[in-house]
Parts: structure tokens; C-alpha cells; sequence
């Protein structure tokens, strides 16, 4: 619980940031080069390869070299799968939903 | 526990939520039309909503604060979570179609995070009115989004806390 807690952080504190929230959304649709994103905002590599680490360590999301070039995609195990959030959201509903049931009683 | 289905239709890039509220429809349009009703309920236990803005009709507007008032959700607690309803169109009793934002305080509509258009249809079935949510995205990346990043409100509420620290 507290390791997951920890986790939880830090992939707050990583997404707080707009440029690495729009870095996740555009890896989340399929894995692009370190270059590609540092030439999209407008920013040194560097800058975005400091963005990167912080993603990482987050486990938001992996690196690896494809020869000279290195590939980013979306850690798949970082956030919950897609059905878990579907079950929380599910939950939400429901939780929203008594209240209502209660009310129009 | 209420009775919610949630079905994901990736390929016509909607999510559709089913109640079945157990009550009257005329009292169900209410508690989505009259602030005061709304208020009661549109927050998730343990949130309580505030509405700055309330105009359920056809180019109104729905700017809502839904609090976090519960001490055991940890970190969620006093956070406030901004949402903003742009309503389209309105058949009272039938149904109402608005656009969902992620929104702060001022009531200014989140642009970054994903925007849907939902609509709500009410039918009554002896004495208990069928509430059906369809959440309309603009395409099927943005409902994998959604479901991935932002749907759960408290997940929200903690980027739009962190917007605010950093802006």
C-alpha cells in the first residue's frame, strides 16, 4: 500500500506538468522517438530527455534504442489497465447514483 | 448499492452509462434541472458540489466545485474538483445534451484534457425512471484516455490542483 502510495506520487507529480501530460497523451497513441517530441515543442532534447526521466522514473513510461534513435512508449503496468479505470469510474457512477436514488425517494 | 452499467463502444467512440433511478421521472428531471436538486447529488459521496453557474437551457451554462468533505480519502480531502456543462439542447423530461469539460474555478473550459458531449435520455418504467449517458469523444484515442487518465473524478480534481500549484 505505501509502495503503491509512493507510486501514486510520483505519477502526480509527473503529470502536473502540461508538456509531460501532452508527452503521455501522444505516446499513449503509439511509441515516438525522443527527436520527434523534442522537435514538437520547440524545446532543446534535453529538455525533453529531463521530462523523460522524470516520466520514467513514474514507470509512466520506457525507453529503448532502435540504433541510433531512442523510441518512448507507454509503460503499459504504470497505470491501472483500461478496465480497472472503467470498474473506478463504474463506481463513481454508482456512488453518484445512491445519492440520487435517495433523493428523488 | 445502486445498479450502474457501464459499456465501452471504442469503435462508434462512446461510453454509455444505465440507471435504472428509483423514482419518478418527474422528480429525477429535477434533480438534474433545479440547482438546488442538483447539488445534492451530482457530487460523489464524500464530495459536496457547489454550482456558480446554473442555467439548464439550450446555450447555458453548468459551472460546478464538487468538494472533497470526507477525511477518509486521504489526499482527496479539501480538494475541489471544476466541471463545466455547455447545454446544447434541453427536451425537458426526455432529454439534454451538453458538452463535458475539465474546468477551473473561473469557469474556463480545460482545453488539454478530453472533451465529450453527453447526452442524457430519461424514460419511466413503472415508477422508476431509465437514465442512459452516452459520452460522445471526439475519437476512440480520447475515450482510452479518458478511461485512462482522467474519468476517475478524483484524478481530476488532483491535476487540476496541480494546474493551479504550477500555473
Amino acid at each position: 500500500m505505501v509502495e503503491y502510495q509512493l507510486q501514486l506520487d510520483s505519477i502526480f507529480a509527473s503529470l502536473a506538468d502540461p508538456t509531460r501530460r501532452d508527452i503521455l497523451s501522444r505516446v499513449s497513441r503509439g511509441e515516438l522517438s525522443v527527436g520527434e517530441l523534442a522537435a514538437s515543442y520547440n524545446v532543446s532534447f534535453a529538455a525533453v530527455s529531463k521530462h523523460l526521466k522524470v516520466m520514467e522514473r513514474a514507470k509512466l513510461i520506457v525507453k529503448r534504442k532502435e540504433g541510433k534513435k531512442q523510441l518512448v512508449s507507454l509503460a503499459p503496468e504504470a497505470l491501472m489497465t483500461a478496465d480497472e479505470y472503467l470498474e473506478q469510474y463504474r463506481r463513481m457512477w454508482q456512488s453518484r447514483y445512491d445519492k440520487l436514488d435517495a433523493l428523488i425517494k | 448499492m445502486a445498479d450502474v452499467k457501464v459499456t465501452k463502444d471504442l469503435e462508434n467512440k462512446k461510453l454509455v452509462i444505465e440507471h435504472l433511478a428509483n423514482g419518478p421521472l418527474e422528480k429525477v428531471w429535477r434533480a438534474y434541472s433545479e440547482k438546488d436538486m442538483f447539488e445534492k447529488w451530482w457530487g460523489p459521496e464524500g464530495w459536496e458540489t457547489t454550482a456558480k453557474e446554473f442555467s439548464l437551457i439550450p446555450g447555458g451554462r453548468v459551472h460546478y466545485g464538487m468538494k472533497c468533505v470526507d477525511e477518509n480519502q486521504g489526499e482527496w480531502f479539501g480538494q475541489i474538483s471544476w466541471g463545466l456543462m455547455e447545454v446544447e439542447a434541453v427536451e425537458p423530461q426526455k432529454r439534454f445534451t451538453y458538452k463535458d469539460f475539465f474546468s477551473d474555478e473561473n469557469g474556463t473550459p480545460n482545453r488539454n484534457m478530453p472533451i465529450m458531449t453527453v447526452t442524457n435520455e430519461f424514460s419511466e418504467e413503472d415508477g422508476k425512471t431509465k437514465i442512459v449517458s452516452t459520452c460522445l469523444a471526439d475519437s476512440a484515442e480520447q475515450i482510452e484516455e479518458l478511461v485512462k487518465m482522467g474519468m476517475v473524478e478524483g484524478f481530476s480534481s488532483q491535476l487540476n490542483k496541480l494546474d493551479a500549484l504550477i500555473s
